[in-house]
């Protein structure tokens, strides 16, 4: 069975509100509220779940792997700094789970290439020409972002997906800020050349034809 | 930000006509190794251009070396159409399924983080309390014995009592001493190198068989998508 991508939805990004919110769901969660807890993985499923499928690739390995992060941080809640941002703190679990379960992937010599292929959600009806176009163009993207090293792809889907600043980057990854910018310089260089190799071939095949 | 770019690039365009008309303008020289090095800062520079991470100076910088460079104008124009297409892919959010925290719910119910904690103090308390129990219970006996005189209370049962609880500590220093003997020998053994050979065999032979067993009872969640 394929796997199938899942639905995509426009970013709500988090106001002043909803932090200070989240600040006394996790003083509530702290004291053994699951409610509390509850609630903050309503608020943060999404996002937790977009950086873990943008990492991983497949939906059914994002939901486990976003179900994990959260299980860890019930558990470590206690670990949690109030000092600092805690989405930087959950996005932490889940870009070191996800670049954890890659290398495993690694480890069961599964290389990118056997890997299956990024799928968009398949339909019955025919597509309007400007969606494939999107379609094939995400496609394109997502193999793009396969092609990086997990550390290199976290830095990437955090910057752009997640909007963060290099030093908050640095925070999730548990690096220094000048690492940062050398993984997104390194990992712009490696897109581009491979996107300009892919470029390359299917004009050189196209004239074989 | 789209229209920085174009304004940048309008600007390298003029800078790149005016470098043509000039008669002393380089070209057909070999790239040497200083160079390479040279457009990979400047590409570096690029990508922190793209994140707004630059002072004016260094843009400024940047835009003149890019005018007079095609290398770097390449991979400026390629970094460029890349960071337009992520940003539009990343206007929209992957979304679970619905009924993501029903699900988590099920897995926490499964999962007791602090059971272990519970499951220790648990056993302190079950073994304080047998103990106190056990003290108060005999503290007791002896109250109602010694207070109504009774026939148990016999001077030839205690010493007998007594005699069998020496022995008691009697065979335990024995077996005490057995084993003192024992470790002693075991530490005589352990200065001979064969001991260490057989010993680190054992432990290579157990942490393959546990590999092993590790490897064939993990999913390979990976592989198993291939399969399916």
């Amino acid at each position: 069975m394929p796997s199938v991508a899942p639905q995509q939805v426009a970013r709500t990004p988090f106001t002043a509100d909803m932090r200070t919110q989240e600040q006394v769901w996790v003083r509530a969660a702290l004291k053994g509220d699951r409610t509390a807890f509850m609630s903050i993985v309503e608020a943060y499923q999404r996002p937790v779940f977009n950086l873990c499928y943008r990492m991983l690739g497949d939906g059914v390995e994002a939901e486990d792997a976003a179900q994990e992060t959260f299980i860890r941080a019930y558990t470590k809640l206690s670990t949690y700094n109030p000092g600092h941002k805690f989405s930087s703190w959950l996005f932490s679990i889940a870009s070191h789970y996800c670049i954890d379960r890659i290398r495993q992937r690694r480890y069961h010599m599964v290389s990118w290439d056997e890997l299956p292929p990024w799928q968009s959600p398949a339909t019955n009806e025919p597509e309007p020409e400007q969606a494939a176009l999107a379609r094939e163009a995400r496609d394109r993207l997502h193999q793009l972002l396969n092609s990086l090293q997990p550390d290199y792809r976290a830095a990437v889907i955090l910057r752009y997906w997640h909007d963060m600043p290099y030093e908050e980057i640095a925070e999730t990854l548990d690096t220094t800020v000048s690492a940062i910018k050398s993984r997104l310089f390194r990992a712009r260089q490696m897109m581009a050349e491979t996107a300009r190799q892919a470029d390359k071939d299917g004009k050189g095949s196209e004239e074989d034809e | 930000m789209e229209k920085e770019v174009k304004r940048m690039n309008e600007s390298l365009e003029k800078r790149e006509q005016d470098q043509q008309n000039r008669p002393e303008r380089r070209t057909g020289q070999a790239e040497t190794g200083e160079d390479a090095m040279r457009h990979d800062s400047y590409i570096e520079q690029i990508s922190l251009w793209l994140d707004n991470e630059l002072s004016p100076a260094e843009a400024s910088q940047l835009q003149a070396h890019l005018a007079q460079c095609p290398v770097c104008r390449q991979s400026q124009q390629a970094m460029v159409h890349l960071d337009g297409m992520f940003r539009q892919a990343a206007s929209l959010m992957a979304a679970p399924l619905p009924g993501f925290g029903q699900r988590l719910e099920i897995r926490l119910a499964h999962y007791h983080p602090a059971s272990r904690r519970r499951l220790l103090f648990g056993m302190s308390v079950l073994l304080l309390g047998t103990l106190a129990l056990a003290l108060l219970g005999g503290l007791l006996a002896g109250l109602v014995l010694f207070t109504t005189g009774s026939s148990l209370l016999d001077v030839a049962l205690i010493a007998e009592g007594l005699e069998n609880l020496f022995q008691f500590i009697n065979a335990a220093a024995a077996w005490f001493n057995l084993g003192s003997l024992f470790f002693k020998a075991s530490l005589l053994t352990m200065g001979q190198p064969l001991f260490w050979v057989c010993a680190l065999a054992v432990l290579a032979a157990v942490g393959l068989w546990l590999r092993l067993l590790n490897s064939l009872n993990r999913r390979p969640a990976a592989t198993v998508e291939l399969l399916i």
